[in-house]
């Protein structure tokens, strides 16, 4: 077990946990606003990928070999916008509806798992009719596969560059909540939206854009995790999204540094389980799960346990 | 009075002259899900043997009630219960995999439903069973291709990778192990994934640290392929084999890419080894039909189906017509005695006491440039 071997772990680990710590904030920002569990979220970062894929394969003629940086940033990004755009559908078409009759939370949950339901098997069928069966080869430039060296360890181009964009989109989404009028209103409205509707700001405009921001996120994560593992198809966002879900809660859902902090956390464990404890590799989901009763344990709130009364994100 | 008599006579005489009956097939496979490019190969198989031999001696036919399992073990359930006592099928062909097709051994007894199932290669699927019948070789038997394989080409030592969610791939590893010691051979290691698994990296640092001489895998091919693609970009060369579960290579190039080249697996079929007169018919016919050639799972399929229909032409008599629960004792005693039967995988022999073919040869498949090539043929 020599020092490089460690390090090694611990890139790999803030990778995975990058992922999960992107698809985590969109978890806690609707947890926070709606007091909802989005569980359609982890199905979100599939449409991501699949439309990332789709958008690809329509750049290159479906000549997917051939994709060169400049398609695939236009492809992801176009995946992106569609996928902020299919969020806020969820939201208007499913959610809004219930809202406004004041339904019970117990129905937005089922709700969220029809849509769901819905978005795998819409997929399923499409990955099956057109790109002849499930799984799919996801394309990517050949720049991402570069390896660095430093010393022993060697790191995959793709293994730096995730956490930093999840750093980065951090940064991006505080600024948002903190430093911009949108950002103070969501914050505004997780306090108490009847409040917010009396002040004569347009609550569904303001979730509206939770919702965008939140599936713009989940697509970014959908696709480093298919540029990491690169394989998609339409299932891939039950257990992602199971995962980011507990590192949400482990972080302390309703607080979006915590999501993130309980991503690398939960990406850590994943990592570590295997690499430190080979024998016990095929129970790594379990030791994901394991620890986050175990946080829950001693810190009910999750690690950046937000007192709902007073504090928001 | 008379007259009357006459014309009740004679619309029963139209009636059972111009109305034919319709026989029930039920097919119950998954089309949709995961394995659902498996599903849908075997059904192209189904299919094209359905057009053929959809005709029984007496004017009847067998039409095909098609239910989607989804690969789901509870939609296998209830799709089974609607074609048993919903659609009264008089016997079901499916599912395939062993973990589904387990799942409804226990109604294909209680409800005495002739059930084929063509590809479900755990033992425990047929044993102490009355109404499972297999149509394919079992894991016992693939699991000693592989291992003597391994062992005639001086791969003395191996680690095994297998999923422990799966009942067909713990059989199989289970089976290689075995008959791997027994030949002398010895298992380094067993490493286990889950089905769904994407990060192979810590199996793979585990193998190239043991730096074995075989490795085999049990496994299904959507892990297959990311598998040996981690496992190839971590510098490990060793031979790598795996069973059936993988035979999908269009899949396998797709997840692997280059990574692909080299695997083996044990197989059902191979196009180009055409065993009987009626399996090159199938194989001109079905590349007519869809343009490619069948794959194991089309040729399985229709085998399901032939031994299904054969029986149902000898049971189909006007006794049993009238009466389901017999009809379907008949069929269910005729696909347990079936004496070589003319099929697309070779003659096929029903032990009728422990439900499996006796005598059924296994392929072993490479893939070499992207394409399958034909390695060895390997009998009991």
């Amino acid at each position: 077990m020599d020092f490089s071997f460690i390090i090694q772990q611990v890139v790999n680990g803030f990778s995975l946990g990058s992922m999960y710590a992107l698809i985590a904030i969109g978890y806690t920002l609707v947890y926070g606003v709606l007091r909802l569990i989005n569980f359609a979220h982890g199905d979100i970062m599939m449409v991501g990928a699949f439309l990332a894929f789709i958008f690809v394969g329509l750049l290159t003629g479906w000549k997917f070999e051939n994709v060169t940086m400049p398609v695939f940033l236009t492809a992801v990004g176009f995946s992106i916008i569609l996928t902020a755009f299919i969020g806020v559908l969820t939201y208007v078409t499913a959610y809004k509806p219930l809202l406004d009759k004041n339904a019970p939370k117990i129905s937005l949950l089922i709700t969220a798992i029809g849509i769901s339901f819905f978005l795998e098997s819409l997929f399923n069928v499409i990955a099956n009719q057109y790109f002849g069966g499930n799984y799919q080869s996801f394309y990517f430039p050949k720049w991402f596969s570069q390896v660095l060296h430093f010393g022993d360890v060697t790191v995959p181009i793709l293994t730096i560059l995730v956490p930093i964009i999840t750093l980065l989109l951090l940064g991006l989404v505080l600024f948002i909540l903190f430093k911009i009028k949108v950002g103070i209103a969501i914050r505004a409205l997780a306090f108490d939206i009847q409040t917010v509707k009396l002040m004569g700001a347009d609550s569904n405009k303001i979730i509206a854009f939770v919702f965008a921001l939140g599936s713009a996120l989940a697509a970014i994560g959908g696709v480093a995790y298919a540029m990491a593992y690169p394989s998609i198809d339409p299932y891939m966002g039950v257990l992602v999204g199971l995962k980011a879900f507990a590192a949400a809660v482990v972080g302390g859902i309703g607080s979006v540094t915590g999501a993130v902090i309980g991503g690398f956390i939960l990406g850590f464990v994943e990592v570590a389980i295997p690499g430190f404890l080979p024998e016990l590799g095929g129970w790594k989901d379990a030791f994901a799960f394991i620890l986050l009763i175990f946080v829950l344990l001693f810190k009910p709130t999750g690690i950046m346990g937000i007192d709902f009364e007073r504090q928001r994100f | 009075m008379k007259k009357k008599l006459l014309a009740l006579g004679l619309s029963a005489l139209v009636a059972s002259t111009l109305m034919a009956k319709e026989i029930k097939v039920g097919i119950l496979q998954p089309l949709t899900g995961p394995i659902a490019a498996f599903g849908q190969k075997t059904l192209d198989g189904i299919k094209l043997a359905h057009e053929k031999y959809n005709k029984l001696p007496n004017g009847d036919t067998i039409k095909l009630v098609i239910v989607d399992n989804q690969f789901d073990k509870i939609q296998t359930v209830n799709g089974y219960k609607r074609l048993v006592s919903g659609e009264n099928v008089v016997a079901v062909e499916g599912p395939l995999a062993s973990s589904m097709a387990l799942a409804v051994k226990r109604f294909a007894d209680q409800t005495q439903t002739p059930t084929v199932t063509q590809i479900a290669t755990n033992p425990r699927v047929t044993k102490n069973s009355k109404y499972i019948t297999r149509a394919c070789f079992t894991d016992d038997f693939q699991g000693t291709v592989a291992a003597k394989y391994a062992l005639k080409h001086g791969l003395d030592n191996a680690v095994v990778v297998f999923d422990m969610k799966q009942d067909y791939s713990v059989g199989l590893a289970k089976a290689f192990m075995n008959s791997y010691r027994k030949g002398g051979g010895k298992i380094l290691k067993t490493l286990y994934i889950n089905t769904g698994d994407k990060d192979f990296n810590a199996q793979v640092a585990q193998i190239k640290k043991l730096n074995p001489k075989f490795i085999y895998t049990p496994i299904y091919a959507p892990e297959e392929g990311l598998f040996l693609r981690q496992l190839r970009a971590a510098g490990v060369k060793a031979p790598v084999m795996g069973g059936d579960g993988i035979a999908d290579p269009g899949l396998l190039k797709k997840l692997a890419g280059k990574a692909a080249n080299g695997v083996m697996y044990t197989d059902h079929f191979d196009a180009a080894k055409a065993p009987t007169p009626l399996s090159a018919q199938f194989i001109k016919d079905f590349k007519a039909k869809y343009g490619r050639l069948p794959s194991a799972f089309a040729a399985t399929g229709a085998d399901g189906y032939l031994l299904i229909y054969n029986a149902v032409k000898q049971c189909n008599t006007k006794a049993n017509s009238e009466n389901t629960a017999q009809f379907k004792k008949c069929v269910n005693n005729a696909i347990r005695h079936t004496k070589n039967l003319e099929a697309v995988t070779g003659y096929l022999t029903i032990d009728p006491k422990t439900g499996n073919p006796v005598n059924k040869p296994a392929v072993i498949e490479k893939i070499v440039d992207g394409r399958t090539e034909f390695v060895e043929l390997v009998k009991p």
